[in-house]
């Protein structure tokens, strides 16, 4: 088996996505029911290869990542041929020094690249804010077999919103012919998805070089030697959706209340992973109602549900009634309280007989209560 | 290695042939319940609330399933350094070698294994009850009363006395007499099969009726009636909570519908005596534009699209459209067809029940519906 290292990069500070991350980190944003963002690339790394070591970039707001990873026992990480750590990261965000892939991230740990042994042929770098279930062991397979430098993820009618800071490419064949940002004021390209796969010696190298000029970002350090090196582009089939703000949040949440991308996701062989919890099943009471939902154990369901995710250890009470809205775990509605198009975050409490209502285009935000 | 104060022997050998296809591949404490438990996870999580952390686990009949479930007992939080919980099978000696032949030889046969923590009590417990239990009381009284064995007892009602081993006491509860299923019971306090043991009393007992030809080698038989013509200090203590033995179809089915009450002595959703299980890893469950679910407990993985009423839903099971489902017990990965009826009924894992099929009926016993033209 071949031996890989992940590293899970950390590019909160270009997103919009407001008060979600005000008390977490993005990697630990709610979702799904019963997962965090990470979880996705995470388990899509776990599911690539046996021998793994992984690292984590962490951002300022470290609490939450280390809480909801551990030592990685869930994703099958704590096994004395597999490693997870969490990496010191978000230096360059402090200095105000934006960037994509941040280049000061792999520099201020140098050491997990240098320790990794001389078998790890390939590191594969992800962002953690695309909900997707990747098949990288034939992304892999098509990097060797293409003798690549590097393979970098795209998807091509990428039908989200694509903001300010993403960065496209111009594609032919398979060849990457041009990186292409949004402020450039072009239409071309399609959306990279803040993933590649990069030989390790290659990595090496390059971090180096890119030291030496002073670069900030992995990115335009690619830009600069597209000719110099083999870069190629792949283009990630299926469900593909990048979390940059709360409207894409909102729009991934009710994607997962479709059959298509629920099955695709979650039923496949390669699973998703999280962290596991003592919950008792869903307990649904005497006056529930419920259509068209996504609900994790845990939860206490006496009202009416309609088009809504409901996770863990949420409590929804008798005479509520809940339509469009993702309830975060622990959030609690009470008797006859109304929620339409919202997200309740952790904890959040709707009182009884209140309204939360709003449009699909604007999904309202209920914080934690205090 | 640092003296233990009380460590807990489980039961768990038991092949619980009144359950019928149920246990056909799995020993009892096995058995799915409430949805995602086992029903051994009971006996497990109660011994963390007590503290216990060393924990044997007796298996015999069909253990593969069971021995995989338990592993080193983290899912209980039972993995402290040099504890947990172990497997305990039947084992070949220099000599010979034997199944276990009764409840009393299963714990005689692993006396080496309770020397290794030398404990001062030693819990004897049956790993196919439904109760949430700390047995951190039942333990300070019987030091506090300096007792050789303590048993827990539950009052029933008079008229099912004779179900019962019955423990007749005096006013400080020391037992006077056992009346193993009696037609004029004395009391109504039953042994629920919870013993604490005081270990040099224990050692010398089972060594005692291990050398005797005429016995069954069974606590309840056996072991109990001889200590107390011994007149060594039985006690009884009473438990007042939530306690069924889910042995015949029709117990199990009844626990389980007990869930869907709304009942302070069984309540999975308190942090108090939480039930903790090996949690495996499964997605949300779906709940589809043509379901209506009400009164029901539902496992991660489902996808349900038809009618679920008063029912426990282990994970994966699929309900398609049109189905009903009422009063039932469904194992994990069964499936529903579209138009299909279940009601009253209990059906096993990875069992399909076809369009147009019904199983159960509204009245009779309870169906045990397994697939494959058997029922």
């Amino acid at each position: 088996m071949k031996k890989i290292a992940g590293v899970i990069i950390n590019s909160s500070n270009q997103l919009d996505l407001d008060a979600l991350v005000k008390h977490r980190s993005i990697h630990t944003i709610p979702i799904g029911g019963k997962y965090r963002l990470i979880d996705f690339p995470l388990s899509n790394l776990v599911n690539m290869a046996q021998d793994l070591y992984v690292g984590v970039v962490g951002s300022y707001n470290y609490r939450s990542v280390v809480d909801h990873l551990k030592q990685g026992q869930d994703w099958n990480l704590s096994r004395k041929s597999n490693d997870l750590l969490i990496l010191q990261g978000d230096r360059s965000a402090k200095i105000g020094k934006v960037s994509r892939i941040s280049i000061q991230d792999f520099v201020d740990n140098r050491e997990f690249f240098n320790r990794l042994s001389g078998d790890v042929e390939h590191i594969v770098l992800s962002g953690t804010n695309v909900i997707s279930n990747i098949d990288y062991k034939a992304i892999l397979d098509e990097h060797e077999t293409n003798n690549a430098d590097m393979t970098l993820l795209y998807k091509d009618n990428y039908d989200g919103e694509i903001q300010n800071r993403e960065v496209r490419l111009v594609v032919e064949g398979n060849d990457v012919k041009e990186i292409v940002y949004s402020n450039d004021k072009r239409q071309d390209g399609e959306p990279f998805i803040d993933s590649l796969i990069i030989n390790r010696k290659l990595f090496m190298e390059i971090l180096d070089e890119a030291e030496k000029r002073g670069l900030v970002d992995f990115i335009e350090l690619v830009d600069q030697c597209l000719n110099d090196y083999k870069v190629k582009a792949y283009n990630v089939p299926g469900y593909v959706k990048i979390i940059n703000s709360i409207q894409a949040y909102f729009d991934c949440s009710m994607d997962l209340l479709t059959c298509e991308v629920n099955q695709e996701l979650f039923k496949q062989e390669r699973k998703v992973y999280t962290k596991a919890k003592d919950n008792h099943p869903t307990v649904y009471g005497k006056e529930a109602h419920v259509k068209k939902a996504l609900v994790a154990s845990g939860a206490i369901v006496n009202g009416t549900i309609e088009d809504s995710i409901v996770f863990r250890n949420a409590t929804i009470h008798e005479g509520a009634k809940i339509k469009n809205s993702v309830i975060m775990q622990g959030a609690v509605v009470e008797k006859d309280a109304v929620v339409v198009n919202a997200i309740l975050d952790k904890n959040a409490v709707v009182k009884q007989g209140e309204f939360i209502t709003s449009t699909t285009r604007e999904p309202i935000l209920v914080q934690k209560r205090s | 290695m640092k003296k233990t104060n009380a460590i807990a022997m489980l039961l768990a050998g038991g092949q619980g042939t009144r359950l019928e296809a149920l246990t056909r591949e799995n020993a009892k404490p096995g058995v799915m319940f409430g949805g995602k438990y086992r029903i051994i996870d009971f006996s497990l999580s109660n011994c963390f609330h007590s503290e216990i952390y060393t924990v044997g686990v007796m298996t015999q009949y069909k253990p593969l399933l069971l021995n995989r479930y338990i592993s080193n007992g983290n899912a209980w939080a039972l993995d402290k350094v040099n504890q947990g919980a172990y497997i305990l099978p039947p084992y070949m000696r220099e000599d010979h070698a034997e199944w276990y032949r009764g409840t009393a030889d299963a714990v005689y046969q692993n006396f080496e294994f309770i020397k290794m923590y030398d404990p001062e009590y030693v819990v004897i417990l049956s790993g196919d009850h439904i109760y949430q239990m700390n047995y951190r009381p039942m333990i300070e009284e019987a030091r506090n009363k300096d007792a050789d064995l303590t048993i827990c007892v539950r009052r029933v009602p008079w008229e099912e006395t004779f179900r019962f081993g019955i423990m007749n006491t005096d006013e400080d509860f020391k037992i006077t007499e056992f009346q193993e299923k009696p037609k004029d019971a004395k009391s109504n306090l039953a042994s629920m099969g919870i013993y604490v043991f005081k270990w040099s009393v224990l050692k010398e007992a089972l060594e005692k009726d291990h050398q005797n030809p005429a016995s069954t080698k069974d606590f309840g038989h056996d072991v109990i009636p001889t200590l107390l013509e011994e007149g060594k200090r039985l006690y009884a203590y009473t438990f007042d909570g939530y306690w069924r033995d889910v042995g015949t179809v029709d117990s199990y089915y009844h626990a389980n519908m007990d869930l869907l009450d709304t009942r302070d002595d069984l309540d999975l959703t308190s942090d108090y005596l939480r039930v903790f299980s090996n949690n495996e890893h499964r997605d949300p469950h779906f709940v589809g534009e043509k379901a209506d679910v009400y009164n029901s407990l539902i496992a991660d993985g489902c996808y349900i699209n038809g009618g679920v009423s008063r029912s426990v839903l282990a994970h994966d099971v699929v309900i398609e459209e049109g189905a009903i489902v009422e009063d039932a017990i469904l194992f994990g990965n069964a499936t529903v067809k579209s138009g299909a009826v279940v009601r009253r009924a209990i059906v096993a894992d990875d069992v399909t029940v076809e369009s147009g099929e019904t199983v159960g009926s509204t009245e009779g016993k309870i169906t045990l519906h397994v697939g494959g033209g058997q029922s």
